[in-house]
């Protein structure tokens, strides 16, 4: 019998915990399409934060798991990528 | 536009986007303005489809080890870079020269995907118990296929990413996720397996969709009031799009992404001499 591959599951955790800010997005957004004025504009930003924060976090994670396994160079590549957005927003918001 | 039409037609474009990794904003965006809305009202909508496509889709498509996250932060790397220089020369080229480029570019992109016959990476018996996903370290990994388990390796990584600063300038440019150019970059280019380059291409543009929405945001550009119907079809249009390309045969799925790639290149061509 062979051992059980440390790896088998490392997708499926990434994957339950992405389901989160999915299930927030789709009550915000679908109760958002129900609603109006100040209660709408509200759930739209909400919506928009989560749209934003979410692909930015996940760099990060990423970040964290690659120095846990001492991939040092996709650890700079994420850094880097990160440093990018960061100047990317600062000089196309201006 | 009302709500009922602008979630219909997010759904869809997110389902066919989702189907060849290319985002919904490169079908959105052009619909949407046909149909009478100013192009930089488009535009944030387009990027809000992409991102809700993206985060319906990245479950899914992180379960099934299809996601190269090394290959999409390499990548992304220099997508963004192009993204932020794009934004900046945005004023200076005219509508009509950028959206002749667009066109070409999908055209061509379309023609070399769609002229291709069969399966460039093949399975490989030695690695049927391999666990699906990246190997650490390195832009290589395996996926499973219906036919067995297909071990890749990223070829001319310095010419993907060339590719992938135009696709992220195309997107600085014009709002949408430029989708459309990772993914025949990183298949044909780079010669990743057609699904992983779509899902690692899914995974990209919701970054870039990201970095363009807190722009719009913090430019005050983003209409609320569309926001949920534009997020709740993107968020279904997502699901739907990428268990239907969990089932697709690589050939087909490549087939798929030409034929939507050829249409969006007639589609943006058209727009420039409308």
């Amino acid at each position: 019998v062979n051992p059980p591959d440390p790896r088998a599951d490392r997708n499926e955790l990434f994957g339950r915990v992405l389901l989160a800010p999915l299930i927030v997005v789709a009550a915000t957004a679908a109760v958002g399409t129900l609603l109006s004025g100040q209660w709408e504009r509200l759930l739209a930003w909400v919506t928009v934060a989560v749209l934003v924060v979410v692909p930015i976090l996940r760099i990060g994670w990423l970040i964290s798991r690659w120095v846990r396994r001492g991939d040092q160079r996709f650890v700079a590549a994420g850094c880097a990528l990160l440093a990018v957005i960061a100047v990317g927003v600062t000089v196309a918001s201006r | 536009m009302n709500a009922p039409t602008i979630f219909t037609l997010s759904a869809i474009a997110a389902i066919l986007g989702t189907l060849g990794g290319i985002g919904g904003a490169t079908l959105l965006v052009p619909v949407l303005v046909i149909s009478g809305l100013a192009p930089i009202e488009a535009a944030p909508l387009g990027l809000l489809s992409v991102a809700a496509g993206s985060l319906a889709a990245a479950g899914r498509q992180a379960r099934a080890g299809l996601v190269h996250h090394r290959l999409g932060v390499v990548i992304e790397i220099a997508a963004s870079a192009g993204a932020a220089f794009g934004a900046l020369i945005a004023g200076a080229l005219s509508a009509t020269v950028l959206s002749v480029v667009l066109g070409a570019a999908a055209l061509t992109a379309a023609i070399a995907g769609g002229s291709r016959s069969g399966m460039r990476n093949l399975p490989d018996v030695s690695f049927s118990e391999e666990t699906p996903g990246e190997w650490p370290g390195t832009l290589a990994g395996q996926y499973v296929s219906e036919v067995g388990v297909v071990p890749y390796q990223a070829e001319r990584v310095p010419l993907g990413m060339a590719f992938a600063a135009v696709a992220g300038m195309v997107s600085g440019l014009s709002g949408v996720g430029g989708g459309f150019i990772k993914v025949p970059t990183m298949s044909e280019v780079m010669r990743v397996p057609v699904k992983v380059a779509a899902a690692t291409s899914t995974f990209t543009i919701g970054i870039t969709a990201a970095v363009g929405l807190t722009i719009y945001a913090l430019k005050d550009r983003i209409d609320v009031s569309q926001v949920g119907p534009v997020v709740a079809g993107g968020l279904l249009g997502g699901v739907i799009g990428a268990g239907v390309q969990h089932r697709l045969s690589p050939v087909r799925a490549r087939r798929i992404t030409s034929l939507l790639l050829g249409v969006v290149g007639i589609v943006v061509i058209m727009r420039a001499f409308w």
